[in-house]
């Protein structure tokens, strides 16, 4: 009777779709109680919280992930929502373009650059380069790169938090030994 | 419903650019074309329409939980990595704090150059 429960309730995405809101809820509603700690995101309380509810259940992976492609490829529109804080925000970059335009090309490839030298010269495989290659970049674009690189997509992820998280005790580090104000 | 109106347009553009990438073979994923088509749209438009607000706020604010299944994958590729973990721990750490610092640098330069122009 158990042994027919799991593959009688993963025939449909449902039970990937419950369990990713209901981790992604729980993860939210700790990280609130927690005081909003900036080393701990949300969003690695509900990953840790749902990877050990598919151990817990038995539930391998690709089930999962195949059931969860009903809220990926939500990521798609998402990310063309994107285009609407960008157009919100156009008078502010038109006041800083110079700047920008000549920091953020050469800003951007400096990252990239460096975290694939570090990992080339560890001897870090071609797959692992791909991986951590769009690393500084916003999740959903950083996905699109990963898969046009043929990198891992979940190996991305991971360096994406840990960037997120490093960037800013990183920010204010440098800021205190570069003497910024504001 | 005008968020589903909102939904068709976020959807109709990302389609645009699966389209455009198809043809011309740029290797940027249609996402980014359709924002950037968007974008362009709405500086034509002069403003949001409030369909398209509708269905591109809630959306925005889903993105943390549409990542999660891709974030909860690295837990179980962790057998994968053995081996390479030096590698990919020291480009995460190392790489972070010397392009924090290499922008911010950048940044000031740049920034205190045009102010003083």
């Amino acid at each position: 009777m158990l042994t027919n429960l799991l593959p009688a309730l993963t025939a449909t995405p449902l039970l990937a779709v419950g369990l990713t809101l209901a981790a992604y809820l729980v993860g939210s509603a700790v990280f609130i109680r927690l005081g909003k700690p900036s080393w701990l995101p949300a969003i690695l309380i509900a990953a840790l919280l749902l990877a050990a509810i598919l151990a817990l259940l038995g539930l391998p992976y690709a089930t999962y992930q195949q059931g969860a492609t009903w809220l990926t490829v939500l990521l798609g529109p998402a990310t063309v929502a994107l285009g609407m804080p960008l157009y919100q925000q156009l008078p502010r970059i038109r006041e800083l373009w110079r700047p920008l335009a000549a920091c953020l090309p050469i800003a951007a490839a400096f990252a990239a650059c460096y975290a694939l030298g570090i990992a080339w010269l560890l001897g870090a495989s071609p797959d692992i380069l791909a991986s951590i290659a769009a690393k500084s970049v916003t999740a959903p674009i950083a996905i699109g790169i990963t898969e046009q690189l043929g990198g891992n997509v979940a190996l991305l992820m991971g360096s994406l938090l840990v960037t997120g998280v490093l960037t800013i005790p990183f920010v204010s580090l440098a800021d205190r030994l570069l003497r910024i104000n504001d | 419903m005008p968020a589903l109106n909102g939904l068709l347009w976020l959807i109709s553009y990302w389609l645009i650019g699966e389209v455009v990438i198809h043809f011309s073979g740029l290797p940027i994923s249609s996402g980014v074309v359709g924002m950037l088509l968007l974008c362009a749209t709405l500086a034509m438009i002069g403003r949001v329409p409030s369909s398209l607000a509708a269905a591109a706020q809630p959306l925005i604010a889903l993105l943390a939980m549409l990542i999660m299944p891709g974030v909860v994958g690295v837990f179980f590729i962790l057998d994968e990595l053995a081996g390479q973990w030096l590698a990919i721990v020291a480009a995460l750490l190392l790489g972070t704090l010397l392009s924090v610092f290499t922008t911010l640098w950048l940044l000031t330069r740049l920034m205190g150059r045009s102010h003083a122009d």
